[in-house]
């Protein structure tokens, strides 16, 4: 017990003082990324926009579909998506994508995939904006249940970042994980009911998605606040922050048993 | 006696060589079978012992591959000993390769920041000394340019600049001098004699025997991993030179 209680002593001193390197790190990664644009920042909101608009124009056009206020539908599905998949890819590449660092200097490890994780939900926030922007030119009404907005962001994020934890741990180790990772994320897709409703497939599937897909506990409540105007469902919550709890726990228990040895690896 | 400031005892450090060349499936499979797909041992460095006192200033030599560069890794706690203590008192300036850490994205400016951070400076240490670690880098009208337009002798200041700049009890140099004109060689000298003077601990790695019996005292000779001698800078680099290992 009393290691544990120094150990966790460590990690917070620990954390505080790399915190000026984390903001450093995290403000890298956007400016790499938008800088040498013309558009610069701008980008962050125009390109989820801009992807929304054309998914929105292919889905309403050549599929009609019978989803009322479909921009709206879409983007809370594609949003959650981006958020977890993406994100998680960002953090599983950080530890092996800094290794040329970790071989040179003694920061702990761990600032890497939180960095990452932290630019993308800045990203994150940047869509937000987007999505408002869709909100109101839909002229999309909306109710009080906007409050437990942050909750749905919450276990939407712990999940992300156990997730991307746990892949990055693995892909020390393993490099496959990396290649896996991304044809999976690509069956992910087409495996969440992102624009198209449940209700269109088959009745086992249905079940099948909304019981083990965690995507689907969170763009089911995402769409709850937004579209039907009701607070999110207590059992989907209940899930969706348990599956993402589990997530991080499994994660730092894999970091903490590598941590020693990941060094011989990246 | 100054107090000790490392202190090795008994250590062995190994590397997973990760070789890549397997002969087909059978080969394949059997590496999977003995467990080295992913790791080969290989003994990087064998039971050193070292006990450095503060202000002290040690020269490491021994051919490529000898281990050097591991023994500073070690001392600077970015591997752990596989056998053995390490233990180390103080703060450490590792300077194992010039510019470690440095975003070619990123101005000077914004490295300076990002590099001192790194080295464990506070922001206000870094925002404090910023125009001293400018000046002995001679970067001043370059500040806002994105570090991989930089000359690679501008890049090799910088690193130097800042990690000096960065006043740890133990300064590490894995063969600082090697790049930069002699004008930027003595500066570095100069640099490293200062520090010295003013209590800094410095571990020194250089394939230049003469510019390790100028800056150190004492002197540990590597030797495929395992200490052939240590002792006074003079005998150990002489041995050495004897041995014929050195290439004169």
């Amino acid at each position: 017990m009393n290691r544990i209680w120094t150990s966790v002593r460590l990690t917070v001193t620990n954390c505080i003082r790399y915190l000026p390197l984390l903001k450093n790190l995290i403000a890298r990664e956007l400016k790499k990324k938008y800088r040498s644009t013309m558009l610069g920042y701008a980008w962050c909101v125009l390109n989820p926009l801009f992807v929304m608009l054309i998914m929105t124009a292919v889905f309403s056009n050549m599929f009609r579909n019978s989803i009322a206020n479909f921009p709206v539908y879409l983007f809370c599905g594609r949003m959650i998506y981006s958020l977890a998949t993406g994100g998680a890819a960002g953090i599983l590449r950080s530890l092996r994508g800094n290794g040329s660092l970790m071989r040179k200097t003694r920061i702990p490890y761990y600032i890497f995939p939180v960095a990452s994780f932290c630019s993308a939900m800045v990203d994150f926030f940047f869509t937000l904006i987007a999505f408002a922007l869709v909100l109101l030119f839909t002229r999309t009404p909306l109710s009080i249940h906007v409050a437990a907005f942050p909750l749905v962001v919450l276990q939407v994020a712990i999940f992300t970042f156990g997730l991307g934890m746990l892949l990055a741990v693995c892909n020390v180790f393993i490099q496959d994980i990396s290649y896996l990772y991304n044809i999976f994320t690509v069956a992910w897709m087409y495996l969440t009911p992102m624009f198209y409703p449940l209700s269109s497939l088959s009745e086992p599937m249905q079940h099948l998605i909304s019981t083990f897909n965690p995507l689907y506990y969170y763009i089911a409540q995402m769409r709850g606040i937004f579209l039907d105007h009701v607070w999110p469902d207590r059992q989907l919550m209940l899930l969706g922050f348990s599956v993402g709890i589990a997530l991080v726990v499994v994660s730092l228990l894999a970091y903490s048993k590598a941590k020693n040895t990941l060094i011989l690896y990246v | 006696m100054e107090k000790i400031v490392v202190s090795i005892q008994d250590a062995s450090v190994r590397y997973n060589l990760a070789t890549q060349k397997r002969h087909g499936l059978k080969d394949y499979l059997q590496a999977l079978k003995r467990r080295e797909l992913l790791f080969q041992e290989f003994i990087a460095l064998k039971d050193i012992s070292l006990t450095v006192r503060q202000g002290e200033s040690w020269g490491i030599v021994g051919k490529n591959g000898s281990g050097k560069s591991t023994l500073l890794k070690l001392i600077t706690g970015i591997l752990r000993p596989y056998k053995g203590t390490v233990s180390v008192n103080g703060t450490v300036a590792p300077l194992l390769e010039l510019g470690a850490g440095f975003d070619g994205d990123l101005t000077g400016r914004e490295n300076i920041m990002m590099n001192g951070l790194i080295l464990g400076m506070t922001e206000k240490d870094i925002r404090a000394r910023f125009d001293e670690i400018v000046d002995f880098a001679e970067i001043e009208t370059f500040l806002d340019v994105p570090l991989k337009n930089y000359s690679s002798g501008m890049k090799s200041r910088l690193g130097f600049s800042i990690a000096t700049c960065a006043r740890a009890d133990i300064l590490i140099a894995d063969e600082v001098l090697a790049t930069g004109d002699k004008a930027f060689q003595l500066k570095c000298e100069e640099r490293m004699q200062e520090l010295l003077a003013g209590g800094t601990t410095l571990l020194f790695v250089s394939h230049s025997s003469a510019a390790v019996k100028r800056m150190c005292q004492k002197a540990l000779w590597l030797d495929a991993g395992e200490m052939r001698m240590t002792g006074d800078v003079g005998e150990v680099v002489q041995a050495y030179e004897g041995s014929g290992q050195s290439g004169k």
